[in-house]
Order: C-alpha cells, then sequence, then structure tokens
C-alpha cells in the first residue's frame, strides 16, 4: 500500500525529474556535490579604509565574506548593503530558494510530517538550514533565523520535536525573523514544537504545569531580573492553560481545548485578567511583549550578537527605545543598531562555530551538499542546530567557545584537503604565484600576515595545508 | 601537596532528589507524590533501604557496595539558597561559588586550585579538564583548562600529503601569541602531544554505558591512571528537568539514574587503587517540588540531593538536617527546605585542603558553619 508520504515523495521526485531534464542550464537542481567545485575567484584588496569598513559590516550582517563580496559591497555602498539585508523580499534568492525546494521536508504539515522518521526529518531541516547560510544571498535573514532559534530554542531530542521544529522554523522563526516581536512570540507561544519542548500541552486546568510559563518570562521575554515573581508563573501558567497539541488524529495540530482552561480571574505583573475570557494568551503575550523590561533584555542580546559581549549601556538604551517606540519591530530596532558608531567600531568578536564553519566554507567559495559528513563536523565543532538541550539557546560568549579549538584546526584540515564528503573546494589558482596567495591571505584577515605567519604557513608543503592553515589563524577565528 | 583529584558531575535540569535519596518512612511522601513516589524495601520496585529511614533509587544498585564500603555518602535538602526557581541563574551562582553576592570573575573551583596548587596550571596540561558543554562558570579564569568531549577524539585531523607534525609545528607557530587564543592553543597543542601518547598505550575496555556521559567518565579514568597530574575536572549527565512523565521505578528518571550508577561503579573499579585518590562529588542546580503535578513530573524546587563518593569519604551514611515533607515544612511554592547550603556542602573537602579562614576566599563572604564531617580527616 501506498502511503500518503511515499506519494508525495514520488510526486516530489517526478517533479524533479521533470525539473531537470527541462533545465538543465541550472545545474544547482542536481547534486551539488557531484559538480566540480568552483574555483576560487581572484580577490582584489588594496588594505583601504573603505574595504576595512566593507569588511566589518560583512563580517556583522553575513556567514563570513566570500571572495567577490568586498567589491561589491563598495560598488553598491554599505548603506544600500544595510537596507537591502533588512528588506531580505527585496534580494533575488534563486540559487538558495531551488537548492532548498529539493528538501521536501521542510514544506510539509503535521500529521504528513510523522510518516518520516524523527532523524530524517531533523536532519533534513538542518541541511535547508546549512544551504541558506551557505547559499542565499539574504544573509541577514539566515543571521536573525539562528538568533531566534536560540531565543526560541527547541531540542529535536525530545518528544515530538523533531518533526515540529520543521514547522516551527517555518511558521514561527522564518516568517517573523525581521517582522514584529510581537507576532514572533505569540507564533512561539502556539507553535506545536513549543508546547511540546517545554510541557505546555500538559499545562491544564488544576493541573498546572509552569515549564513554559517560567521561561517565556525568564528567557523570552522579561529576563531573570525581569520584575516578575513565583506567583506571575504560576498565573501565567493559568492564562495558558488548555493550550494543546493533538495527539492522535491530527497530531502536531495546535487546539484551545477550552474545557481544560482555567477560566478564573488572574492577576499577573500587576496586571488583572479578567475572568471567563478565552483571550488569555493573548493578554499575556500583548502583557509580556510590551514590556520595557522586555524592550531592554531582547535589545541587550541583539547588542551582544552584532556588536560586542559588553555593549555600553547607551546603546542598549537607545535600541531598547527604539523597540518600544516601533512597538517592537525587529527591522526598525536593527536598523538603529547597524546605523550606530559602536557598531560600527565594535572590537572583533569571537566566531560561535556555526559561523566559523561557514565563514570557512563561503571564503574559499567551497561547494557543499549540508550532507551528514558536513553535519558531524558540525556536531564536533560544539553548534549543530537544534541540538542544545536546555532552553537557553547555544551560547553567546568567547569564554565559552576559545576552548575548543582543536574542532576547528580539524574542520580546516579536513575542508582544505577535501576530505569531507559532499563538500569541495578548488584551491589550485591560489597556487599559481606568491602574489595571488598573499592578497587571498590578506583580504581574509584584514590584514598583511605577520613574517612568523607566513614562515608557519610556508612550512605546509602544498596549497591544501596552507589554506588550511590560513582557515586556523588566530584572526580568523574572529569576525 | 594533595594528590587528590576531584571529579565534579552536574545533573544538569534540577534532579528530583526525592526520588533519588527517598524517604520512605515519610507517610507525606506517599501523599504529595500519588503516581511517581518509589514504594518501601522489599516491596515489588521498591527502593533499597540506606538507614531504616531513607532508601534509594532501585536504579542506583550498582552503587551499594560503595555505600557498604563506607566509600559513598548522600547529603540531603542541600542547595542554592536563591529562590528564582531558575536552572541559568542557579547554575551560574553556584558555579562562581555564591548565592546573590556581585559576581566574581572566577569559578569556585578556579578559586580552589589557585589556593591548593599555586603553581600556574598551564606548567602542565591536562590538569583541569572540563569535559561539560554547559556555558560553565567553574573554570573561569583557570587558563590552563583543557575542554574535550572524550580522549579517543583528541587527535589532530591528518592532511592528505604532508605528515602530521607539520601542521602541528606551524600551529604552534601561529599560537604563540600571548593572548587569552594563543595560550588556549598552546595548551591545546601540548594536551594533543600528551593524549597522543596515552592513545598510544593499550587501553583496557571497560563496561561503561556506551553513552556520551560514560564515554568521558572512561576517558576521566584513562586520564588519572595515565598518571598526567589531573587536579580537577567536570561533566555534565542531562535530562533531569523532568516537568513530565519522568517516571518512577522504571521510565525516564530511572534510566538516567542508571546511567549514572553504572558509569560511577564502572570508574570506581577501573581505577582500581587510585581510586583512593579521587573526590567524586554529584551535584545538581535544584530539587524538585515536593508534590508531583499533574502531567506525572515536577515542577523546579530547592532542596536537593548530592553525592560524595571515593578514598576519603566517611560514607555509608546519609548526612544533612531532614527538613520533613509536612505542609508547614515545605517552603513556598511547596518545595523540600535548603537545610545545608551548597557551599557548606563544598567547604567539607575545602576546608580540609585550604583551612577554614581561607574559605571566604572561595565562597565570598559566607559564613561557614559546623563541618558535618563528609570526609575524613586528614
Amino acid at each position: 500500500m501506498i502511503t500518503r508520504r511515499s506519494f508525495l515523495k514520488l510526486a516530489g521526485l517526478t517533479s524533479l525529474g521533470v525539473f531537470t531534464s527541462a533545465c538543465s542550464q541550472a545545474p544547482w537542481l542536481i547534486g551539488q556535490a557531484n559538480l566540480p567545485a568552483p574555483t576560487i575567484a581572484m580577490v582584489n584588496w588594496h588594505n583601504s579604509a573603505n574595504e576595512k569598513t566593507a569588511a566589518h559590516v560583512l563580517k556583522r550582517l553575513t556567514y563570513g565574506i566570500r571572495p567577490a563580496d568586498i567589491e561589491q559591497v563598495m560598488s553598491k555602498g554599505i548603506s544600500t548593503f544595510i537596507d537591502e539585508q533588512l528588506n531580505p523580499e527585496s534580494i533575488p534568492d534563486d540559487r538558495a530558494y531551488w537548492l532548498v525546494r529539493r528538501i521536501d521536508t521542510i514544506a510539509l504539515n503535521a500529521p504528513d510530517i510523522f510518516e518520516l522518521t524523527a532523524k530524517d526529518a531533523i536532519n533534513d531541516l538542518r541541511q535547508a538550514t546549512i544551504l541558506r547560510a551557505v547559499y542565499s544571498e539574504r544573509q541577514l535573514q539566515e543571521l536573525m533565523v539562528e538568533f531566534w532559534s536560540d531565543h526560541f530554542n527547541i531540542y529535536s531530542e525530545k518528544a515530538d520535536c523533531a518533526w515540529l521544529k520543521i514547522i516551527d522554523d517555518r511558521e514561527a522563526i522564518r516568517k517573523h525573523a525581521l517582522g514584529k516581536f510581537q507576532d514572533l512570540l505569540h507564533a512561539s507561544a502556539t507553535s506545536p514544537a513549543m508546547l511540546s519542548y517545554l510541557d505546555g500541552s500538559s499545562n491544564q486546568v488544576r493541573k498546572l504545569n509552569e515549564n513554559y510559563a517560567r521561561e517565556l518570562l525568564e528567557l523570552h521575554t522579561l529576563g531573570v531580573k525581569g520584575g516578575y515573581t513565583q506567583k506571575d508563573v504560576m498565573q501565567a501558567a493559568k492564562a495558558l492553560s488548555g493550550w494543546q497539541n493533538n495527539q492522535r488524529f491530527w497530531r502536531g495540530r495546535v487546539k484551545f481545548e477550552s474545557s481544560l482552561h482555567d477560566f478564573e480571574e488572574k492577576e499577573i505583573l500587576g496586571q488583572k485578567f479578567p475572568a471567563n475570557t478565552s483571550s488569555d494568551l493573548e493578554d499575556l503575550i500583548n502583557l509580556v511583549s510590551s514590556h520595557p523590561s522586555t524592550a531592554n533584555f531582547i535589545s541587550t542580546k541583539l547588542c551582544r550578537r552584532f556588536v560586542s559581549e559588553n555593549p555600553s549601556q547607551e546603546l542598549i538604551l537607545q535600541v531598547a527605545k527604539r523597540f518600544q517606540e516601533s512597538r517592537g519591530d525587529i527591522k526598525e530596532t536593527l536598523r538603529v543598531l547597524f546605523n550606530s558608531e559602536e557598531f560600527l567600531n565594535a572590537p572583533p568578536k569571537f566566531k560561535r562555530p556555526f559561523t566559523y564553519m561557514l565563514s570557512a566554507l563561503r571564503a574559499i567559495n567551497a561547494n557543499c551538499d549540508a550532507g551528514t559528513a558536513l553535519r558531524q563536523h558540525l556536531d564536533t565543532l560544539g553548534q549543530l542546530p537544534f541540538n542544545w538541550p536546555t532552553p537557553d539557546g547555544y551560547p553567546d560568549s568567547a569564554e565559552h567557545w576559545q576552548t575548543q579549538l582543536l574542532p576547528r584546526w580539524n574542520f580546516a584540515i579536513s575542508l582544505a584537503n577535501n576530505q569531507i564528503k559532499g563538500t569541495s573546494c578548488n584551491l589550485e589558482p591560489l597556487q599559481s604565484n606568491l602574489n595571488t596567495f598573499n592578497t587571498f591571505a590578506t583580504s581574509l584577515i584584514q590584514r598583511e600576515l605577520t613574517e612568523n605567519e607566513l614562515a608557519a604557513i610556508n612550512q605546509a608543503e602544498n596549497i591544501n595545508d596552507k589554506v588550511a592553515l590560513l582557515l586556523c589563524l588566530p584572526d580568523f577565528q574572529y569576525q | 601537596m594533595s594528590k587528590q583529584v576531584l571529579v565534579m558531575i552536574n545533573l544538569r535540569g534540577g534532579a528530583d532528589g526525592l526520588n533519588i535519596v527517598v524517604p520512605y518512612r515519610e507517610e507525606n511522601y506517599y501523599q504529595i507524590r500519588p503516581t511517581i513516589s518509589l514504594s518501601a524495601p522489599n516491596n515489588t520496585n521498591g527502593v533499597i533501604d540506606l538507614d531504616g529511614f531513607f532508601g534509594i533509587h532501585p536504579a542506583l544498585a550498582p552503587l551499594i557496595p560503595l555505600y557498604k564500603n563506607k566509600q559513598l555518602a548522600f547529603l540531603h535538602a542541600v542547595g542554592w539558597p536563591g529562590d528564582s526557581h531558575s536552572h541559568f541563574e542557579a547554575w551560574e551562582e553556584i558555579e562562581l561559588g555564591i548565592a546573590g553576592q556581585e559576581k566574581p570573575t572566577t569559578g569556585w573551583l578556579t578559586r580552589y586550585l589557585q589556593l591548593i596548587a599555586p603553581e600556574a596550571p598551564e606548567s602542565s596540561p591536562l590538569q583541569t579538564i572540563n569535559f561539560s558543554a554547559w556555558p560553565s562558570k567553574l573554570f573561569i579564569g583557570c587558563q590552563g583548562t583543557n575542554q574535550l568531549t572524550q580522549l579517543s577524539d583528541f587527535r589532530l585531523a591528518q592532511s592528505n600529503k604532508s605528515n602530521k607534525p607539520n601542521i602541528l609545528e606551524s600551529l604552534k607557530s601561529l599560537y604563540s601569541q600571548t593572548s587569552t587564543l594563543g595560550m588556549v592553543g598552546q595548551q591545546t597543542i601540548n594536551a594533543l602531544e600528551k593524549v597522543n601518547k596515552i592513545l598510544e598505550a593499550n587501553l583496557i575496555g571497560k563496561n561503561y554505558p556506551k553513552t556520551k556521559f560514560g564515554n568521558q567518565l572512561q576517558s576521566v579514568a584513562e586520564l588519572i591512571n595515565a598518571d598526567i597530574g589531573l587536579k580537577a575536572t567536570s561533566l555534565d549527565l542531562n535530562g533531569w528537568d523532568t516537568h513530565i512523565m519522568q517516571g518512577a521505578a522504571k521510565g525516564h528518571m530511572a534510566s538516567l539514574l542508571s546511567e549514572l550508577a553504572n558509569s560511577i561503579a564502572t570508574f570506581a573499579e577501573h581505577l582500581q587503587d587510585k581510586w583512593k585518590d579521587v573526590l567524586l562529588v554529584v551535584m545538581t542546580e535544584f530539587g524538585r517540588r515536593a508534590m508531583e503535578n499533574a502531567s506525572a513530573g515536577t515542577e523546579h524546587g530547592q532542596g536537593g540531593v548530592m553525592f560524595f563518593a571515593g578514598g576519603q569519604v566517611k560514607g555509608g551514611h546519609v548526612y544533612g538536617d531532614w527538613p520533613g515533607l509536612a505542609q508547614d515544612k515545605l517552603v513556598d511554592p511547596g518545595d523540600l527546605a535548603i537545610t545545608t547550603d551548597f557551599r557548606q556542602a563544598l567547604s567539607e573537602f575545602i576546608i580540609p585542603q585550604v583551612g577554614v579562614a581561607n574559605i571566604t576566599k572561595i565562597f565570598p563572604a559566607y559564613q561557614i558553619r559546623k563541618q558535618l564531617g563528609i570526609l575524613a580527616s586528614q
């Protein structure tokens, strides 16, 4: 008997067949890894101040500089580039679109999605996530997806999350990544993955489960010192009771079960929630998303991510003010941040592992299928998406990440030596003459190599090891 | 100087102390936990009696020989005195060694190591190893700390053509600067060279659970057995945040406890003579709410359980004042009270090493009380 899923898969394959035969000029439709790696483009780099500013902005708004990026940004102007990135729908993105389109899992809904194995489901989403990070021109959109995926962390090993995270990624995180915080929070609060991960589905009248209510206040909105009490947590749990995932029929679809909702009067953060209303969840989301502590908490996290681990209080206040005035408009909030002097002059920031991997792939124009072998490296590096167990998301601090250099060195060596199945690079053009190599090296870290560094790198016998060592440079660990 | 190796095991998520060291003689226990309680000893799936009042979860059976040999002790109703019920605030403060005070720039373990081994740990790699993937604060400020996932993974990748020493030599030179990252790089290279030697030696396979935690505890034993000067290490066992369906004698929590117990029992056996030099401490950020919730789980609570094991432990005993589970003994909103501060508990082994006068260097402004005597005086 043919299941609904295998039927869908069959249909998908058939249409892909049509595509591939009709569009031979679109080689990315065929297995990306089977292609010869694109040769690494010649880099122009003169060490000018403008180039350095462009490089700085690229390092913060993208997953790393590709060989041709700096010239492009300089020709369109930095403020135009920032503006485009804040409006991703304005940027053509065919390549990433078609690459990801082939992964039909990420378009599926519950309950169809349960016909996959949990492992296939979440790995397909990881593959799509990495492919977008490598190939999408809408880089800031992808960065913000990562930011919110941490903020509203879902651990794929818990309950049904391996499947439901796919819906969460599409309908909550991705949809609202540059939208309104309140919409994002509402989508997350009613996301089947979140209801499963933080046990909201088990939260019922007279049978309260505080897990989600606590993290909603502590991690998603006000922050641990944001001014709520244990009583607020318990009252919020009451307000959220009755929101459930279907279990059997329509598994993975969310419903509000009024018989399981606590209709008593509540008081949360000093605000009365009258008895017998069924809009408690909306009222609570409105209350906490517009709370000044939330503006401060979200702005602090954004400044930490995009500027530095210790952003100035002035910058945080300025960003928080815009967040509050724009009623949580993420795009407008980021605009203030990116236009600040502090952002433009921010000191180097230690790359998190995902950024490190992506920046290496992009720096050498590697081709990759984001397959099992690459994801294994990402796991060893410590930042496989959707694999962080606790609801705080992957840490954003050099202190945490900089103790783990060995996996980075191992990734660099394997990448430059073409040892990662499904990932390939062609470094030969760099071999042609010393000048080409030096220009490439300089563009990578935006300064000349020191004599000591040059000597160390020249100890290597071939171009692959030389590039591996460039990717191991202490300076390349920073963005 | 003491040869003692400190092994910290962190049960991340808030382990339910009441179902680990179970007060089976308290009638209240069964009333507040109608579905997840564990029955008294000698019943099917009942607890294993410790002292006529407490019994341990049956999944901890592999630890009974250690307890009977007086090398394992439990401490009940212990915890971090903050009341936010937040995993993240609790761990941060515990690992910094504070409860509400201004945040120090180093972890308590770092300050402890600075007192007992004032020579710079950089002088020799692998003296302090962090296995924790959590953003732990324990080793913050302890420059020479190595981060490992497991010992057998700690190798440099081979390049295609050139030989490995080449790349290692180049890396040595690239990371020769004195920045923090340079130090980490040098430390990594030193450790790589040392671990290579350990891995070359033939390692005896042991019956550790085939899990990340089991592998890591095995790695710790191999490092101790290789005599490379390990002083302190920290490992995580995750998954204790049991808001739903935590199970009782069987189920989610039981399988975690079984992983924990089998790992520790195998570890002690693997170490043989060296077990006497080890102090193993198991702790968590908080215990859980005394009454079960409607999802057959438990909410975040306060008082929890700690384990102490090793050659110098005065084991075979459950330490701590038992506050009881009567309604008026629980603290809001229904948690087991804390009768021993986590800093008091850690002082049990810290004081014999550094003296009572030094304790506020490790736990700022903390007023130490009378020792419980969990460790044999030295």
